[in-house]
């Protein structure tokens, strides 16, 4: 027991320590992937305004206090037009650091659960195997979990499509209202719109979106369906009778003691609607033909009196 | 596999019963009547195919309101367009 425990004290170090290494690799900086900036996007040297109180926009509001709509309508849009940037700046960082922490995660788990299983499978002893492999479990269920609770199943690239996508019409929106008059549409109108630009750029609101989206498509999938439905019409006291009579008729051919003469009746009917007759279909075959013929006069009236005239005898 | 189809909420009840009884003749049976929430005014009414030959007796549709008909048999009740309105009715068969 005692050399046992030896053992996974000796495994538990090399894990930890394989952990260790994988983490500050991985985890602790978000890693650009393939090739560096120009310039430092985030950096606040590179903006005309400083946002971290009111004074980025003392020039639009002294602009409207002296009725120049020229120079509010070009503060305004250069407000909104920077606050733009700074979240996409910040996003592009955001979605490689969701990109590197759900791989960081994954390459993290599937080297402890390798490490673990392996280890099992060294030590030999059967109470050590068990012992290992119940922790390896636990790893990949904390995987799973994190799979399930934080990323939902979806990969990141859906969320992060969906993301984009949502900040690409709101910004579509922003540009053509910063069109608009400063009276129609304020700054702080923008703001406002900015708020929902950053916003649609977070992973609950993609996942929101893309609940929504779904919920969409099935209401219209469904209005669809219904729309494609056969329309029932009407029917006067006549052709409810005549058709009656019709399944009745062939009610009678089915019900009839003598099959073959029922049989060659039903051949007679269908080669007067002008429908192939195989000889080698059953009486029952020849018998739902027929009937799908009644069924289909429901829709299209106008095959009643065709039918009428086959069902009546030469 | 039940053969569902549409009709129109804009009609009276006395024609969505003859449309209903049109369908029954040529071998099917009434299994379901609804509004179609997706498509107002309209009405689906879903049906069963009958073995060939067969049919069932007449249904008579009639306001929720009014009395039963003579040797009838009630078969379902729902809330359906008429004549552009939700209506409640219910659906009796012929005995």
């Amino acid at each position: 027991m005692k050399l046992i425990w030896a053992n996974m004290k000796q495994e538990i170090t090399n894990f930890s320590l394989l952990l260790l290494l994988i983490v500050t690799v991985n985890g602790c900086k978000s890693p650009d992937w393939g090739y560096s900036k120009p310039y430092n996007f985030a950096s606040q040297k590179v903006r005309k305004h400083n946002y971290v109180d009111g004074s980025f926009r003392r020039d639009y509001d002294q602009a409207k206090a002296a009725n120049d709509e020229a120079s509010a309508r070009r503060e305004r849009n250069q407000i909104l037009s920077e606050l733009m940037y700074i979240i996409d700046a910040d996003h592009g960082d955001y979605e490689r650091s969701t990109q590197a922490h759900a791989t960081a995660f994954e390459v993290l788990s599937d080297f402890t659960v390798l490490g673990l299983t392996g280890a099992g499978a060294v030590t030999g002893g059967a109470e050590t195997k068990s012992i290992l492999s119940a922790i390896a479990s636990g790893v990949m269920g904390a995987q799973l979990s994190v799979n399930k609770r934080v990323f939902r199943d979806k990969t990141i690239e859906a969320l992060q499509a969906q993301m984009r996508a949502a900040q690409t019409q709101r910004k579509a929106e922003i540009i053509s209202r910063m069109k608009q008059t400063t009276d129609d549409y304020t700054l702080e109108l923008g703001l406002s719109d900015i708020v929902q630009y950053y916003y649609d750029g977070t992973m609950t609101r993609a996942l929101q979106n893309m609940v929504a989206d779904a919920k969409e498509k099935e209401k219209q999938a469904e209005i669809s369906v219904s729309t494609n439905l056969l329309m029932l019409d009407k029917a006067s006291k006549v052709e409810i009778t005549t058709v009656e009579g019709l399944t009745d008729q062939l009610g009678a051919l089915v019900k009839n003691p003598d099959q073959a003469a029922a049989r060659a009746e039903a051949q007679r009917i269908l080669k007067a609607l002008d429908m192939t007759v195989d000889p080698k279909e059953t009486n029952d075959q020849l018998y739902q033909k027929l009937q799908d013929q009644i069924n289909t006069a429901t829709t299209n009236h106008t095959l009643l009196p065709k039918l009428s005239g086959a069902f009546a005898k030469p | 596999m039940p053969d569902t189809m549409k009709i129109d909420g804009n009609d009276t009840l006395s024609d969505q019963e003859s449309a209903l009884q049109f369908k029954e003749g040529a071998g099917n049976e009434l299994t379901a009547l609804e509004k179609d929430d997706k498509n107002p005014p309209m009405n689906l009414a879903s049906f069963k195919r009958l073995p060939p030959g067969s049919r069932p007796k007449r249904l008579r549709l009639v306001l929720a309101a009014n009395p039963q008909p003579a040797n009838t048999t009630l078969i379902l009740s729902s809330t359906i367009y008429v004549n552009g309105n939700e209506q409640d009715v219910k659906v009796y068969r012929e005995q």
